[in-house]
């Protein structure tokens, strides 16, 4: 007895679902007598004649407000044929599906009963779209994420580059014009007077003569290595003459100050301005 | 030993006849690098030691050999290896099986003048023990202390191209070398004059076999000096006169270092003291009694360049330390 009841609730169970299921796929609602479908969305009809399958009329095209296929077909025993169709509404409004199809014999549809269906649309009334080439939207923030990209990888590149171009395009400020240098001369003259007076510094003392190993250099046109510079000037008669006494006078165990006379002889050469700069 | 009255005469003439009869000895085994003889010099003068850089094949064994052979010096050379230990250097105690005691085995550290050839090839260790002995001149052997002879300088070398395998000498052992002297090839006169001298070389017999001679069996074994010459010469060289300008130009030169902006270090106060003291060897040499500027700038490469360090962008912009201290030994004044 437990067992009958438990089977009988099984199939009511069964069949609920399948009916669920069947309703659930036919997007497709009775009201009024007339189908309903949502545009772009597939509904479903049976459509029962005596006379024959029908189908779809072959000249429908993506333009035509709705599109008709065949989607299973079957013979009653009684006689009668039945036809399942599916149908897309591409246009909003009320159409009768008779004038979407034809007989396969090619008879009229007016044999069938009116076959009202009602395409609904979701989207405003102005809103403009297509069901089958859907326009693309205008590109914004908001949407259009691959033109976004795009336009955030131009300016990503072009920041640098414009970067670049107007440094390179920058014109250098002005450079402040550099006081002249001193020439050896400008930085011997000083020393030299020092000298005559007697009141030279070790400081100042080593100054002149790396200052007369500078100018004799420059003077004699000789390398830069100032160790074998100062070898030529030694071998230099003139320049080598001098040098030796500068280098007794500051150097020598003595350290003999040398008179005024000698002094002034000692440093008369380097009283010509001649225009060296400091290298 | 005829020469020798060269150190005995007073003046400033005695140095430069010196110098000149020390030459002239080693330029009968060894063509040309006066420069180096000169440096030898000096460092022998001043009791510093010497660092020779130059790629093998330039007779730098030959001509320490010669210089010592010329004073009248033991002479040993080490050639340093990897596994060369401390003990190899400065010696060690032996077990002696007969008395069944520990006796001193001296080692080659205990010598005048000790070629260390190819430094950098031994372990920091053995490098640290003969720069100890060199600072201290003196060693530890067991439990006791042992003064080096006197004079004691060491002569090392190194081959600034083959650098694998090597351990190159950390700046606070480079400083203690007074000079770094880098050798070039001869030229062109003085290797074929090398060429010829060897071509005159003959046999020597063992006997009744032979082998050929070589340069250093040309060194002469007659020593125109002996070791009281050179410390006589040592003295002479303490009385050169330095002036206040030449120890300012000195210490300028050496402060200008720490301040460059290509520098990362700058030279120590031991370099101004060995620029001062070898300037003083060289003006003695040269047959002055008082140092100019040409001594300090003839030496300031030797002195400076082994003790300053180029900063990374300098390295990066192909600068070198020669053209450092030439742009500081310009703008000195």
């Amino acid at each position: 007895m437990r067992r009958r009841s438990s089977i009988r609730a099984r199939r009511t169970t069964a069949i609920l679902a399948a009916g669920c299921i069947v309703a659930s796929s036919f997007a497709v609602s009775q009201e009024g007598g007339e189908e309903a479908a949502t545009r772009g969305i597939t509904g479903r009809i049976v459509v029962e004649s005596e006379h024959g399958h029908v189908r779809g009329r072959p000249d429908l095209d993506l333009d035509s407000p709705i599109l008709v296929r065949v989607a299973a077909r079957d013979h009653r025993p009684d006689g009668r044929w039945v036809t399942e169709l599916e149908f897309i509404g591409v246009d909003a409004g009320v159409f009768d599906l008779r004038d979407s199809l034809v007989f396969d014999d090619g008879g009229p549809t007016e044999r069938l009963e009116p076959l009202p269906v009602e395409i609904v649309s979701n989207l405003a009334s102005d809103a403009p779209s297509d069901v089958f080439l859907a326009e693309a939207p205008p590109a914004t923030i908001a949407g259009g994420y691959r033109t976004v990209l795009v336009v955030v990888a131009v300016a990503w590149t072009l920041v640098p580059v414009v970067v670049v171009v107007r440094r390179l395009l920058r014109r250098p400020p002005t450079p402040p014009v550099p006081p002249p240098s001193p020439t050896i001369l400008d930085r011997l003259e000083p020393l030299v007077r020092r000298a005559a007076d007697r009141q030279l510094t070790v400081d100042e003392r080593g100054r002149l003569e790396l200052l007369l190993h500078a100018h004799w250099r420059m003077r004699l046109g000789l390398e830069d290595d100032p160790a074998a510079a100062v070898r030529r000037i030694r071998r230099d008669p003139e320049a080598g003459r001098l040098l030796r006494r500068v280098e007794a006078w500051l150097h020598a165990p003595d350290g003999r100050s040398p008179s005024a006379a000698e002094l002034g002889e000692l440093l008369a050469p380097y009283g010509d301005r001649v225009p060296e700069v400091v290298s | 030993m005829n020469d020798s009255n060269a150190t005995t005469d007073a003046g400033p003439a005695a140095g430069e006849a010196f110098a000149r009869t020390v030459s002239t000895s080693v330029a009968r085994t060894v063509v040309g690098q006066e420069v180096v003889v000169e440096r030898i010099l000096i460092a022998l003068l001043t009791g510093g030691h010497l660092l020779l850089e130059g790629v093998p094949g330039i007779a730098k064994t030959l001509l320490v050999q010669a210089v010592g052979r010329a004073i009248d010096l033991e002479f040993k050379r080490i050639q340093f290896t990897i596994d060369l230990l401390p003990s190899d250097i400065v010696g060690s105690e032996i077990l002696d099986p007969e008395s069944g005691s520990f006796r001193i085995h001296k080692g080659p550290a205990f010598t005048n003048l000790l070629l260390a050839d190819e430094i950098n090839r031994a372990s920091p260790k053995v490098q640290s023990a003969l720069l100890e002995a060199m600072q201290e001149r003196r060693v530890s052997i067991g439990d006791t202390t042992h003064d080096l002879p006197a004079p004691f300088l060491v002569i090392a070398t190194q081959n600034p191209v083959e650098q694998a395998g090597t351990f190159e000498l950390p700046e606070a052992q480079l400083d203690r070398f007074m000079l770094r002297h880098r050798l070039d090839y001869p030229t062109f006169d003085e290797e074929a004059e090398v060429v010829r001298r060897g071509l005159q070389l003959k046999l020597k017999r063992q006997g009744d076999g032979a082998v050929p001679m070589s340069a250093f069996d040309a060194i002469e074994e007659a020593s125109p000096f002996h070791v009281r010459d050179l410390t006589k010469a040592m003295e002479r060289v303490l009385e050169v006169h330095v002036s206040d300008v030449f120890v300012r130009d000195c210490v300028e030169l050496v402060t200008m270092t720490r301040d460059h902006p290509d520098l990362e270090l700058g030279c120590s106060p031991r370099a101004a003291i060995a620029l001062v003291n070898a300037s003083r060897a060289r003006a003695f040499i040269h047959g002055r009694d008082y140092a100019v500027p040409e001594d300090f700038l003839a030496l300031a490469e030797d002195v400076v360049l082994h003790r300053i360090r180029l900063n990374y962008e300098a390295l990066a912009e192909g600068r070198r330390g020669e053209d450092v201290l030439r742009e500081i030994l310009a703008n000195l004044a």
